[in-house]
Formats: C-alpha cells, structure tokens, sequence
C-alpha cells in the first residue's frame, strides 16, 4: 500500500506492506538516524516524534501513521546546525556509542517542550523508555539540564 | 606533573555530534546495491546430532536464493573468539556443526531477496535430530558418566591444557609457597562458594554485517566489530577467501563490552556474497543476540583463606569452574583473568594456590565481557575479604589498605599466570588505591553509616566496598600501530588500527597525537578501523586501546615531530637543536625567538625542495600490563519484609593513571558501574528444562534504566603511569567489578545475610534474610 | 501474502459495520497488535479519526473515550482529578513512548495479565461500554469471563461512575521501572475523621486476572481507622499466583500481600507507601 507521511517537514509517499512498521519504512526510505535495538518496544532506540509525541516507530503499524507529521533526530537540528540539545549532548559528554542517542534526544525534545525547567524526576520519567548501556545516563541527566538552562535563556 | 594542553582536558568527542545529529552511520545503515538478506536457523535442543536436513520448502519459496548448512557447505575448525593468533581459545566449532550442543547453536542460514523471505525461508526448514543427552550442570561435567561435549578432532592451535575427553576447554594451575603450611599457621580458616550467572552484554546495536564488493572485485564487509583485522583473518580461515581479496570496515558501533569481539556474522556474509556475488546483508534480532551470542561466563569460586587474629593471611586457595557452553571461545584467557586480575591485589599472601577449569556444556557460550574474569573473581574475593575483616574485627577500608599491592611492589601472580599461559613479571609504577579507598569512603560517608544499620520502618541501610584492579592490554601479546601524515594547512591524518566502539578511542587518540605536536584535537583527523587504509591493531579488547595503541600514536607523532624539526632546519638553516615544537602548530627557534608555522613546513616540503611528505608510522606493544585500580562502595537499603535491594548511592573511586579525557573516563566508570549494578541485582538467563533460554528479550532480561539508577559518583584518583602515554592506563573495563561484591556486602552490612550467588533477585534476599530470622 | 486492508472510519456507525466483516479487527494504538501481527486479519480497523478521544467528569461519573492513550488519561486527569488512582496507575505503566500509544479501548480489549488498567477499573468499579455486535454496557467480570461478546465488538469508552474523591494508592511490582507489573495493588477509600466509609482493595497479575479482597473490604467498611490493626492483613491479601519470571508463586503471593498491607496503611493512615 502507499502512504504519504510529513517526515521532518517534508512530504514523502511511500509504498510499504499493510503490516509493516513505522521503524522499517523509515529505515528503508533513507532514515537510518532511527535505530532498531529491539524491535519490541523495549529499547526506544527507535523513538520518533509522531503528531507531537514520542513513540517507538517498531510500535506502530506505518499505515495507522499515514498523514501524519513525524519527527526524527535529524529534523530537529543537522551536523552544520545543531540544536541546543544535540550541543548540549556533546558538551556533557552524553554520548559514548551514540546509538541510543537519537532517539535520547527526541524524548528531551519532547520533554522540554512541555517542561522547560524540569526536575531530576521528570527527566528520569522523560527517559524511562530509552535505555542507553554506555553511559549509565549521569551525562544525560546532567546535557538535559544543560540544554534545559540554555533552551530557557536562551543562552 | 606535566602541564598539558590537549592531554586531560574534556575534550569533545569527536564523532559525538554526527552521532547526536544522527548523520553517522553504523553498520545496518549502510545501503548496498540489491543485497541479498541471510537469516539463521538455530538447534532448538540442547545436544543433538543432526541426521537430515531438508531444505527443500526453503528452496521453493520465492525469493529464496540459497540455503547454507553442514549438508552443503564445510568450513575447518576454528574459534570465533576474536584474539591474537594463533588463538589461546581450542579451535572446537565449525561455521555449520553437524553436532549443536545448545538450544540456539546455528545449525544454516538461508540467503533470500529480502529479509523476511530469508527469515520465513528459515523457519521452513526441516531437521532431523538425534537426540544426545544434554549436560546443564557444570559441576557434573568433569565426571566419568557424562556426554561428551567435543570430539576427537577439535584442538587447541596453542600448547595449552585443552581436554575435550574430559569436557575440559581450559585449565589453569598455579601455585607458590605451601598452602597447606599456611593453614596450618592461620588462626581462622574462611572457606565459601560464590557462584556467578550468565548475563547478555545488552550492546544497543544487535549485530550486524554487510559484504559488498569493491569495484575490482574485492570483498569489503562492514561489521559491527571491535576486531576488525581479526575479523579479516578469520574470515579468510574459514572461508577459503584470499585475505588479500578482503577488506573490513568498521563503522560507528553500537556499544560491544565484548560481544562483539566474537565473529559471528562475518563469515556468513562473506560465504554467501563470495558465492553469489551479490552484496549481502545480515541483521541480528535481539533475540538472536541473546540466545546466539555470547554471554558472561557463568563461574563458580571457592575461595579457602587461613589469616591470623591481626589478619594477616597466611595461605589463599582458590578454586575455579566456569561454564564456557557450548564453545571454548574466550575460556581459557577468561578464567585466568580470574586469577592473574584478581590474586595480585594482596601481594603479601605467602602462600597462594589457585586452580581453575573451563568446562563445556551445552549452554550458551560464554565469551569476552567487560572486566573478562576479574568481575567474577571479585565478587568473591571482596565478600571474602569482607568476611575476614569481621571476623578479626578490621575495618574493610583500613585492612586493604593496608594490605593492597603497591608501587615499586610486585605479585607472584602476574609471573605465574598470564592469558592462559605463563605470565610476565612486572612491577606496579603506579598505585593510587588508597586515595581511592580514602576518597571514596568519604564520598559514601563509610564511617557515618558502617555497621549502623538505621532502619525507617521494614528498610534497613547497609555500605559495602569492594576494590579491583584490570591491565592495561595484554602484555607481550596485543599490537596497535597508527600512522600520519601531514597536509598543507598544518593539519594531520592520523591512521589507527584501534577500535572505537563507543569508548571514544578515536578522541583519546586524536588527543595524544595533538599533544605532541602542540596542536588542537581540530587538526588532527581520525581515521580507525579500516584494514585496508589504517595500519594493523589486535582491536577493542583487554582495555588495551588506550594504552597500547596510544603509544603507538604518541611514538608516531614523535617520529613526525622529528620530522617537523629536520624540516624546519633545512628550510631556515637554523640547526635542529635550537629547534623545538612550540603551541599552536609551530616550531620555534629557541635562537632568535622565530617562529615557523607548521603550514609552512607542509608547503616546504611538498613543493619546494626535495620534496616528501612528514608522515611516519609506528607500533607498540606491551611489554607489562600496567593495572588500573578502583575502590567501589554502595549504599544499599534492604527490604525485610520484601528482600528489594535499592541502591541508594554508587562510589567508583579509580585510578586509571593520567585519564587523557576525564569526561570521558569518568563516562567509562558511570556506564560500567550502571551495567555491575543491573548484573548484580536484576539480568539473569532463564532456562527451562531443555535448556533454552526462555527469557530472551528486553521483556523479561531487565537492565537497568533511568528510573533506576542511584545517585552515581565517579571519581578519578590521578597517577602518572611511567610506561604508558602520558602516564595513562586502562579505565573502561574495571569499573563492571566493583558493583557485585560491593551490594552484597552492603547487604551484609545491613541485614548480616551473605548473597554468594547472583544475581541478588528480591527473592533470593528475602529467603537468605527468613533462613537468618529461623536460625 | 494475505491481503489486508486498512479502514481508517469517521463514524462509531461505520466502524461497527466494518467490524461486523469476518478477520475484522480493531487497530487502537497498535502495541497488542504489533506483537501479535496481522496475519490471521484481512481487515484492521484503525480507530483514531472516530470521535473517541475524550475524557470527560460529568456528576461524578468520569467516562473516558476508547483512543484515549494512558498518557492522555494521565494528564488529563492529573488536571481534573489528581488523587485519581488511575493517574498514578497509568502515568506508570510501561514506558514513555508506549504510554503514547496505548489506548484504552485496546487495554479494555486485552486486558493482560500486566495491565495497569485492570486493578484501578476493578476498585473504581468501571463499565465498559460497546457499539456494534453485542453493544451494551458490561461491567468487569461479566466482560472477563465472556471473551466471544469482545469479538468484533467495539469498546466505545469506559464508565467509571464513582471516580472522584477517593484517597488512594497504587503499587506495581517492577524489576526495574520499565517494566510490565508482575503483580498490582490497587487501593481506594473514603474517610470521614477517623471512621472508614468505605475502602476498596484489588490485586491484578494473580491467577485470576484480578481479584478484589473483598475479606479485607468488608472488615474494614464503616469501622474505625484502629481496626486495620486487629486484621491480619498479610494473611487476608494472599492471592493465588502462577511462577513468573519476577519470581516464584509463593514469593509473588506473599509480597502481594505485603503490598496490600502497605497500600491501606497508605490510604486509611497517611503513612507513605514504601518503595
Ligand atoms: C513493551 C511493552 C510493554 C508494555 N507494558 C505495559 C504495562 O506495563 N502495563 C500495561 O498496562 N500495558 C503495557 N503494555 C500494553 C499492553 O501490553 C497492550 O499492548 C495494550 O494494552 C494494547 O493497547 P493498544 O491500544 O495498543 O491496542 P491494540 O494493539 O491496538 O489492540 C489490542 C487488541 O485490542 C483490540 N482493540 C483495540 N482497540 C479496541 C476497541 N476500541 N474496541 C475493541 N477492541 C479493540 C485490537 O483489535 C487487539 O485485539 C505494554 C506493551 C508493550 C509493547
Ligand atoms: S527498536 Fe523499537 S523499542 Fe527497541
Ligand atoms: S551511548 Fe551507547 S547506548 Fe547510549
């Protein structure tokens, strides 16, 4: 079947199969800045930004997200414009293998957005879905704090 | 101590931003022409023969291009265990074994047009099995009466103890002194059994490999490997390919601790697109990754100690079985790591004896992870030492530092015992443990809550420390080198064989070179990991990287320092001595204050006068493994009603000499203390009755998360390690050893229950805390 | 490959119709549907242009619509009614991203033995309401024990008539946070000074899928507050439960049974629930 989707503010039609997943339509279609870690709806490695909220695309059937705005890593900032977040993720030293980190990034994002000042506890709930194996989220934390101080200051 | 510019400065990572930005791409990202997609088919039983395989309805469906296994296509024995050759792992499996010995052993693959034709292809297959009888229980599997892993014709390609007729993949003794003299001098004698489990190393990125072709015909393979020139060879080995006519590429990875220092999928991939010359491609589920992978070896330590009423211990004896599973990948060198990690840490025992055996089951295979032996011999060793210091009534902090391995002291240990074979004799240069105790025990608040057990209703508190130490690289066995060369602008392109799998090897690297030549990290461009454009490296593995490799860097940039000076000489005239490296890529007449920058010595010498390019190359290798040292303490609350463990505070106090990046080193002990904490308390194999692992996902394997994790403090304790690069040493493995011990006698402290077995489920709390309450 | 098609309908009428076709099925937030896959289905539902996505307190009753996410409950409610259980019990289940995409008419329509949803539904005494083939209005136990009435049937909304006002707590028994409960306890009452007017106890993941303490209960209501501490709790909360990979029967039943004791000191005597 085919589909058309907003994907990071652009129109894109895609053809998939009637149950194939959100995470391998984008995958096959170039998006590779979405991961797979699991495919189960257990590692969030695969989040995107659906229709404003954070989602595991392996979670979600693409057609039911035909339509659709969706948002991945590379539609919030690139390598020649970051934005505050992916800045504040290096500058914390957030990333080691960096292949949670995308997707870490879109749940900040999401986070932010509806809690520009957030406590350790929400930026603990923010993340609950994203497991990251490298860096035992101290760095995280501490980027998403650092990015909540510019994004609010805009420092 | 030095002044650096570049060298212990939190320097960004390099890759950190395409990563963030999401523009780096890590081996399933690649996209090649038409590719061919390869899935597995796996034993579903324990032990059996295969009798007959019927591929046929595989064959039929469309979409289906081959279909590989043991009926069809023969390889030679080998190991999968990425290592220096040859191997100290026994040479015991085949790419398709007509024997599986575990439930997930690969028995084919099947190459189709598209991913899910290959998988729905695999399923169609039917294989007829024997049964044989299967053996769970490593205890039992060196006895008489029990099946037999190995055949005849498997070996161990190194002189080193290997008996498959006994079910043994490994062996290792040692001893010095007279134990059972010792005893016999001791006060106490303290004897217990510790058992640790299986665990999956949760690497974000399941594995992958694609193998393409160049445009002269050249197989190139991107693989999600920590060893990618091991990976080369043996893919050559095992699949007749000319190593010549092969070329590894290693991408950006997801994480490895180990897993990825097994080839996997290599082989496979190559197998299939060398046949059919058609680029192929193959992605592990996670399931896959945990059921076929490798895992933690599982160990079970005996330690036996005899000690004086002062503590003094007169004799230590230990005792090692580990269950390697199905295969010997890793078993040897894993369980003398056990011993040669571990025993040198109290140097003063006169009487030492450990003996070790690496047995077979048909169980998952063990292999390389992450504090590779030392994680399990700690967790035995410290509850031990634990143990001592109450029964003479020692503090834990004041008895091991006073009896801790120091500088300018050796162990008996590092001689007798190396990987798998004997050791190098070294002596300890630097040794920063006790500002490690002192500092992390503040840090903890060790003398406020020690032994004060403060209750708030059924949860009482408990700290508990624990001390380790790792190496630095294998010594006289692991290899990096690293070349530059030198363009117009002043900038360099440093080569290296070293692995980035996440660690941030390629920083750290970059640092050094830029430390030498007095220049920003900017102009040093990182190339790693490609065997046809970077000079050779054994690889990601025994927390070698940043010392072996870095000196190779550091004696590179040194050659092209050299090179800097002499060129600069010829073209001002100025003689070489008056010559040096200043900041900011120049060099300096020390004569007249002159300053020439590096840009123009590029230009020289590409186009002015005989011209060449300042470029060098070098090697090192270790001669000494100089150890890293971490003292780890927790702050625990136990559930009495309950048997829930909360961490409530995590101290990792290391000393990993001068950290060339301290982010990025405190980063290395964050993550491996998070991943010690999830092995101490939660991850855990299940199997059922047949012995396959039922709990294979996310789902039901728990890590921990970012709800879970306690307050983590890491601290670095700085020392200058006289043969390493800038005085650096190892730091990302140790930090897994600590956690275990550490909870557990934080529990004892709380509770006085021992937890000798892991991991330490609520339940298994509980029970120990009744059984207390009965006696 | 079996041909499946997608109907994306605007109205409950139409929805019903289509459900009414053979290997028919809804399509909620997908998370149930994505494990389960799409093969025996020639025709999935999908349910999120129906006007179904709403959460409404009307006198009391709180009716929540089928495609609302238990992140939308959540906060929803976080807003209209904190103490509400199903805030905490939704707001913790599963994780971030799949709070964002599970609905309740798929939680409702699956009820597993992990929902987070069934405890709070059972102590809150909620309907279930449905269009189409055997519509009506079901409450839990009669919608339980008879799954065919669920077949091609369309939950609507969910009818928690007594939802406001209540004190409560939840607890989830978790390896580590993400993760599906082994075991829920849910707890609510209502106080007047130091009497109970009434007080509901409910413990999900046990072999019966939940299963209310109606022992408890019943000691408990219209009683002084000093009463909780004359029953023996520990012994009137064990449920029966099968081995889980959390742990063992008898562990799981007896903890159970800890929990339960907690909650209601939580709820009738203000001490904190202990994590
Ligand atoms: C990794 C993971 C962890 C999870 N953890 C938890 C947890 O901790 N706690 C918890 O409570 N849940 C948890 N869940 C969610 C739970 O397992 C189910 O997936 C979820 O409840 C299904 O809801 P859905 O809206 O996604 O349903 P769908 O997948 O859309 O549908 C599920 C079933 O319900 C039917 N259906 C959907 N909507 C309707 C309707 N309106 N009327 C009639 N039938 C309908 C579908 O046809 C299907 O049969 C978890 C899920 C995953 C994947
Ligand atoms: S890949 Fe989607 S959650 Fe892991
Ligand atoms: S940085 Fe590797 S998983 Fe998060």
């Amino acid at each position: 079947m085919k589909g058309s989707f907003i994907v990071n503010g652009k129109k894109a039609e895609w053809s998939f199969a009637p149950d194939a997943v959100l995470l391998d339509v984008l995958r096959n279609n170039g998006h590779t800045e979405v991961h797979r870690g699991c495919g189960e709806g257990e590692c969030g490695a695969c989040a995107v930004i659906l229709e404003g909220r954070l989602v595991n695309s392996c979670q979600v059937f693409a057609a039911s997200a035909a339509g659709q705005k969706i948002t991945t890593v590379a539609g919030i900032g690139s390598i020649h414009s970051p934005h505050p977040i992916q800045q504040a993720f290096v500058e914390a030293g957030a990333i080691q293998c960096g292949f949670c980190t995308p997707a870490m990034i879109l749940a900040v994002f999401c986070l932010l957005q509806k809690t520009p000042n957030p406590t350790d506890d929400e930026i603990r709930k923010a993340l609950d879905g994203n497991l990251c194996r490298c860096t035992g989220y101290v760095k995280i934390f501490e980027a998403v704090r650092l990015a909540a101080r510019r994004m609010s200051s805009n420092e | 101590m030095n002044e650096f510019s570049v060298v212990g400065k939190p320097v960004l990572k390099v890759d950190s931003l395409s990563l963030a930005c999401g523009s780096a791409f890590f081996t399933a990202d690649f996209t090649v022409k038409d590719p061919l997609f390869l899935a597995f088919f796996y034993s579903p039983h324990a032990h059996a023969e295969i009798t007959a395989i019927d591929d046929s309805p595989a064959r039929a469906m469309e979409g289906v291009v081959d279909v590989f296994h043991s009926g069809n296509t023969s390889s030679g024995l080998f190991t999968t265990a990425g290592q220096g050759y040859p191997e100290p792992s026994p040479y015991d499996t085949r790419l398709f074994n007509k024997t599986v010995r575990y439930a997930g052993d690969i028995v084919g693959a099947v190459l189709a047009e598209s991913d899910k034709t290959a998988r729905a292809a695999a399923r169609a297959i039917a294989v007829e099995y024997t049964l044989l009888l299967p053996l769970f229980d490593p205890e039992k599997a060196m006895d008489g009466d029990v099946p037999r892993i190995h055949g005849e014709d498997e070996y161990a390609p190194l002189p080193v103890a290997y008996r498959p007729e006994q079910n043994i993949a490994g062996e290792v003794l040692f001893s010095f002194g007279n134990v059972e003299k010792g005893f016999t001098e001791a006060d106490f004698i303290e004897e217990e059994t510790y058992n640790t489990h299986c665990t999956s190393h949760c690497a974000m990125e399941p594995h992958a490999a694609t193998a393409s072709f160049d445009e002269h015909g050249r197989l190139v393979i991107y693989s999600s490997t920590q060893v990618p020139f091991h990976a080369r060879r043996i893919v050559s080995m095992t699949t007749g390919i000319p190593l010549h006519r092969i070329r590894v590429v290693k991408p950006r990875i997801g994480g490895g601790f180990g897993s990825k220092q097994e080839v996997i999928l290599e082989p496979y991939v190559a197998l299939a697109a060398w046949k059919h010359k058609r680029n192929v491609r193959a992605e592990l589920t996670r399931r896959e990754v945990f059921t076929t992978v490798r895992t933690r070896h599982a160990m079970r330590v005996r330690v036996k100690s005899g000690f004086k009423k002062d503590g003094t211990i007169t004799a230590l004896q230990m005792d090692d079985l580990m269950n390697t599973g199905a295969y010997g990948a890793h078993a040897l060198t894993v369980l003398s790591n056990a011993a040669s990690k571990v025993l040198p840490m109290f140097n003063k025992i006169p009487n030492m004896a450990f003996t070790g055996h690496a047995v077979y089951t048909t169980l998952p295979v063990g292999g390389a992870y992450r504090g590779y032996g030392a994680t399990q011999g700690y967790f035995a060793f410290n509850q031990h030492v634990d143990a001592i210091c109450r029964k003479v009534g020692a503090d834990f902090v004041e008895y091991v530092k006073k009896w801790h391995i120091r500088e300018g002291e050796t162990s008996e240990v590092f001689r007798a015992i190396g990987e798998g074979t004997e050791g190098v004799s070294q002596i300890v240069r630097s040794c920063k443990l006790t500002e490690c105790l002192d500092r992390g025990a503040e840090e903890i608040r060790w003398n406020e809550l020690r032994g004060k057990r403060l209750r708030s209703g059924s949860v009482v508190k408990g700290v508990g420390a624990a001390v380790s130490m790792q190496g630095s690289g294998i010594a006289m066995v692991d290899m990096g080198s690293a070349s530059m060369k030198m363009n117009d602008d002043g900038s360099f392109n440093l080569f290296a064989g070293a692995t980035d799998i996440g660690t941030g090897s390629d920083t750290i690297l970059s640092q050094i070179a830029a430390e030498r030549l007095g220049i920003s990290v900017e102009m040093i461009v990182i190339l790693s990991s490609d065997t046809d454009l970077t000079p050779f490296d054994t690889g990601a593995y025994a927390s070698s990287t940043t010392y072996i490799s870095g000196q190779a860097v550091l004696r590179c940039a040194e050659k092209i320092g050299e090179q800097l000076l002499s060129t600069a000489s010829s073209m001002t005239g100025a003689p070489v001595g008056n010559l040096s490296i200043g900041k900011g890529g120049k060099v300096i007449n020390s004569a007249d204050g002159s300053e020439i920058p590096f840009s123009e010595i590029a230009c020289y010498s590409m186009y002015s006068r005989n011209q060449f390019q300042i470029q060098a190359q070098a090697s090192f290798f270790g001669e000494e493994s100089p150890p890293p040292f971490m003292a780890h303490f927790a702050e625990v609350d136990v559930d009495m009603e309950t048997g829930r463990v909360r961490v409530v505070k995590f101290v990792s106090a290391g000393d990993c000499g001068q950290p060339i990046n301290p982010v990025l080193a405190l980063g290395q002990i964050e993550g491996a203390t998070l991943n010690g904490i999830s092995y101490a308390l939660t991850e855990q194999y299940l199997f059922d009755a047949k012995g396959k692992m039922t709990n294979n996902s996310f789902w039901d394997y728990k890590i921990y998360g970012s709800l879970d994790i306690p307050e983590v403090k890491a601290i670095l304790a700085e020392s200058s390690e006289p043969s390493g690069p800038y005085g650096a040493k190892s730091i990302s493995e140790i930090g897994i050893n600590g956690p275990a011990p550490a909870i557990a006698n934080a529990i004892f402290d709380a509770v006085g229950i021992r937890l000798r077995e892991l991991p330490m489920t609520p339940e298994k709390v509980l029970a120990a805390i009744k059984a207390k309450a009965g006696r | 490959m079996n041909r499946i098609e997608w109907y994306f309908p605007e109205t409950i009428d139409e929805a019903a119709a289509l459900l009414a076709r053979e290997r028919t099925v809804p399509h909620g937030g997908g998370t149930g549907l994505v494990k389960s896959g799409l093969s025996s289905f020639s025709g999935v539902v999908d349910l999120a242009k129906l006007p179904l996505n709403y959460l409404k307190m009307e006198k009391g009753i709180l009716e929540i619509g089928a495609s609302q996410t238990f992140a939308s409950v959540a906060e929803n409610l976080s807003n209209l009614c904190p103490d509400c259980i199903l805030v905490a019990a939704l707001g913790s289940a599963a994780s971030t991203p799949l709070r964002n995409r599970i609905t309740i008419g798929g939680s409702v329509s699956f009820f597993p033995p992990w929902s987070d949803l069934i405890g709070p539904f059972s102590v809150l005494e909620g309907e279930i309401c449905t269009e189409g083939k055997n519509s009506g209005t079901y409450d839990l136990s009669s919608w339980l024990a008879n799954r065919p009435v669920q077949q091609g049937t369309l939950v609507t909304s969910v009818l928690l008539p007594d939802a406001a006002d209540w004190d409560s707590c939840y607890y989830r028994e978790v390896r580590v946070g993400f993760d599906y409960p082994a075991f829920t306890v849910s707890v609510v009452a209502r106080k007047n000074g130091s009497k109970i007017e009434k007080v509901r106890a409910a413990v999900s993941g046990g072999l019966e899928r939940v299963t209310r303490l109606s022992g408890i209960e019943d000691g408990l209501n219209g009683k002084d507050l000093s009463q909780l501490a004359s029953l023996d709790v520990k012994k009137m909360a064990r449920v029966t439960f099968g081995r889980k990979p959390a742990g063992s029967a008898e562990y799981l039943s007896e903890i159970a049974a800890v929990h339960v004791e907690r909650c209601l000191k939580s709820v009738l005597l203000g001490g904190g629930e202990l994590r």
